[in-house]
């Protein structure tokens, strides 16, 4: 005997109800974590760029790994074979013939290259904290490379860096006592680039000193640039400060 | 029951919209996006650094804050703030506890240094204090006292007293330059300060000397002086204040160099019509042995500072290139390949480089590893720059540069002469710096 349509399909589509959003829920405890607010192309890790220096100016460790890196960044000219003895000499400027543009550009991906050449380096040594350069945890460590993807952002990003590094002053002897020091600020940023909230350290370097020189660094800082157009509700900027380029 | 599937299938679309927006923040739409900077190095610019006036009273105070402030911009790690821009009271004072770091904080002042000079019967007593005005922390304090008309040497040694507390460098101003300076229509060898300041003369023959070169202990320097119609080797002895001639064959005797012993010196003398690389007795001035035998010319002999190899100039390939060979004269072999013209080379106190001057168009100084590889230009569409010299740490070369019109020292730092600055003033002529180790008096 068949039971009208309404008797048996009313449960059975209550059923389906429960057993589908049971299915899901418990699929989240099963199925890695969730997606990540922002993907991974939203989390950049951007090495300062440009010349020493001074910094560091000053300071040479050509000895160690990261730093052979750094070297091999600099303006400087390997000798070509001998018997070119009225060959000119090759100077910084003589390589930037491409416009402004393309050079900007290629020292952008230069810089990025050589900070992932950096972390590759000094992962094995235990100088780089892959886990803070990643925050949302989405990351094989590779997310070094994902603001190629948006040439505006990374534009922007090497803006912060030039506006605020200069405003940096760690104690370089605190920084030679210990190399892995990090500290993290968080800067509210409202789209026309005023600081739209309150600086926070967010990850202490458990130095004070140095915590306090990463917030006076961003507290100096004048007219930080705008962040991209696209970025309609501003940026939370996390500003990371580490000793290891310091020394 | 084609209205029951349809409901059925809406109720399966809701629940699963309703789960996976339940799942997504919810407010994806409305938060900034969070992007990270990595800072990695650290201001181009120099440490801002509060210098406030000495306390203690002292007439000499501020001739002594006047050294200390240029002595640390000298060096390239700092930036010393006006003094003014402090808020704290007059009667501040300068142990921890007597001053507040707030005081200091508005004016950006990282390293924060304070002093006293008071009068001690004919001495000056000096105190300096350092701090981390960050960290609110004491970095270190030292005192230093000397007749008092020592007031600049007493500002030198707290000059470096605050670098080595901040960056744990040990400074330069315990050192002095030699060099020839223009005196009428001669030049004369003299000694400065390392600040430029403290001028002295070594020579006051009336004849053309140069190429002035410290003993390792600081005790001498060798030069090359026309004095007896000849270019021949003197040494004075700065302690005795004698000058005796060292080397004085038929031809040239040019270019002297101490040997890290300080009991060798290598020299070029004239073989022919070539000029060969000698090395010398520097007690007697009998020779030990040629180490150079090329056609052409062989001179400017530079010891690497663990005496095993000399750096020199030769033209064998050509024009004049840098060499460096064993200091028994074997083994010689070219690191400079750009420029057909490279001299003047200076071994780093440190080994890891070797300073040289090219001529591209202007005269340049540019360091090149002593294998060859790495060379970096220091200047570059400055005037012309010349004879360079190492400090003792090797952390900069001193120059001479037309830069400013007239020829005056300069420093750099090393590799790639990032800062730079000039330390002579005046009138200028002075060419062939060479720097001196670290110096106790």
């Amino acid at each position: 005997m068949r039971l009208p349509a309404l008797l048996w399909e009313w449960p059975f589509a209550l059923f389906a109800h429960v057993f589908v959003a049971l299915a899901i829920w418990i699929s989240t405890f099963f199925g890695g974590p969730p997606e990540p607010l922002f993907k991974p192309d939203d989390v950049m890790v951007i090495s300062m760029s440009g010349p020493p220096k001074s910094d560091s100016r000053m300071v040479q460790k050509a000895e160690r790994a990261p730093d052979a890196v750094r070297g091999a960044a600099n303006p400087t000219v390997e000798p070509p074979p001998p018997n070119t003895s009225d060959m000119a000499y090759k100077t910084p400027d003589a390589q930037v013939n491409k416009g402004q543009a393309n050079a900007d550009m290629q020292k952008i991906l230069d810089d990025m290259k050589r900070q992932q050449l950096l972390k590759d380096l000094s992962a094995p040594l235990g100088t780089t904290d892959r886990a803070a350069s990643d925050p949302n945890g989405s990351g094989d460590g590779s997310t070094a490379s994902s603001g190629l993807n948006d040439p505006e952002t990374a534009k922007w990003i090497k803006k912060m860096q030039e506006k605020v590094a200069p405003n940096w002053h760690p104690l370089i002897s605190t920084c030679q006592a210990n190399p892995k020091l990090t500290v993290f600020v968080l800067v509210p940023m409202s789209p026309d680039g005023s600081i739209s909230g309150d600086l926070a350290i967010e990850t202490s370097s458990g130095n004070s000193s140095l915590d306090q020189s990463a917030l006076r660094a961003v507290q100096q800082t004048t007219n930080l640039p705008p962040p991209p157009a696209k970025f309609t509700q501003g940026v939370n900027g996390r500003v990371k400060f580490a000793c290891a380029e310091v020394i | 029951m084609r209205p029951s599937r349809s409901l059925l299938l809406l109720s399966l679309g809701l629940v699963a919209v309703g789960v996976a927006l339940s799942r997504a923040p919810a407010h994806a739409e409305d938060t900034p996006v969070t992007i990270q900077i990595d800072i990695g190095k650290p201001g181009q610019r120099a440490i801002p650094i509060g210098l406030p006036y000495p306390k203690g009273g002292a007439p000499q105070g501020q001739d002594f804050w006047g050294v200390v402030k240029r002595d640390l911009e000298l060096t390239g790690y700092f930036t010393v703030l006006d003094p003014n821009v402090s808020l704290e009271p007059a009667d501040a004072g300068v142990e921890p506890g007597q001053f507040e770091f707030t005081s200091w904080t508005p004016s950006g002042a990282a390293v924060l240094a304070k002093t006293v000079t008071a009068t001690s019967g004919s001495n000056l007593d000096t105190q300096v204090w350092i701090y981390d005005v960050n960290g609110g922390s004491k970095l270190g304090a030292k005192s230093f006292s000397a007749p008092s008309t020592s007031t600049r040497a007493l500002a030198h040694r707290v000059a470096n007293a605050i670098l080595f507390a901040v960056t744990g460098k040990q400074g330069f101003f315990d050192t002095r330059f030699a060099f020839s300076g223009k005196f009428g229509e001669n030049k004369e060898i003299f000694v400065c300060d390392a600040d430029g300041y403290g001028r002295r003369s070594i020579t006051k023959n009336g004849s053309i000397n140069l190429s002035p070169r410290w003993s390792p202990a600081g005790s001498s320097i060798v030069y090359t002086g026309y004095a007896a119609g000849n270019p021949d080797l003197y040494v004075a002895d700065l302690a005795k204040g004698q000058i005796r001639r060292v080397a004085s064959k038929a031809g040239i005797n040019t270019g002297g160099a101490f040997g890290p012993g300080g009991s060798i010196l290598a020299l070029t003398q004239t073989v022919g019509s070539d000029s060969e690389i000698f090395s010398i007795d520097a007690a007697t001035g009998r020779e030990i042995a040629r180490l150079t035998s090329s056609p052409g010319i062989d001179v400017s002999p530079s010891f690497s500072p663990d005496g095993s190899q000399i750096a020199f100039v030769s033209e064998r390939s050509g024009g004049p290139q840098i060499y460096v060979m064993n200091s028994n004269g074997t083994g010689a072999h070219r690191v400079s390949f750009q420029g057909s013209n490279n001299t003047s080379p200076s071994w780093s106190p440190k080994g890891d480089r070797i300073a040289f001057v090219g001529r591209d168009g202007h005269f340049d100084i540019f360091t090149v590893k002593p294998d060859g590889s790495n060379v970096t230009r220091v200047t570059q569409g400055t005037g012309d720059n010349e004879d360079p010299s190492f400090s003792p740490d090797g952390e900069y070369v001193a120059f001479s540069s037309t830069r400013s019109g007239a020829s005056h020292i300069w420093i750099a730092s090393s590799p790639d002469g990032a800062f730079q600055a000039q330390i002579t003033s005046g009138g200028g002529g002075y060419s062939n710096p060479n720097w001196s180790p670290h110096l106790s008096w």
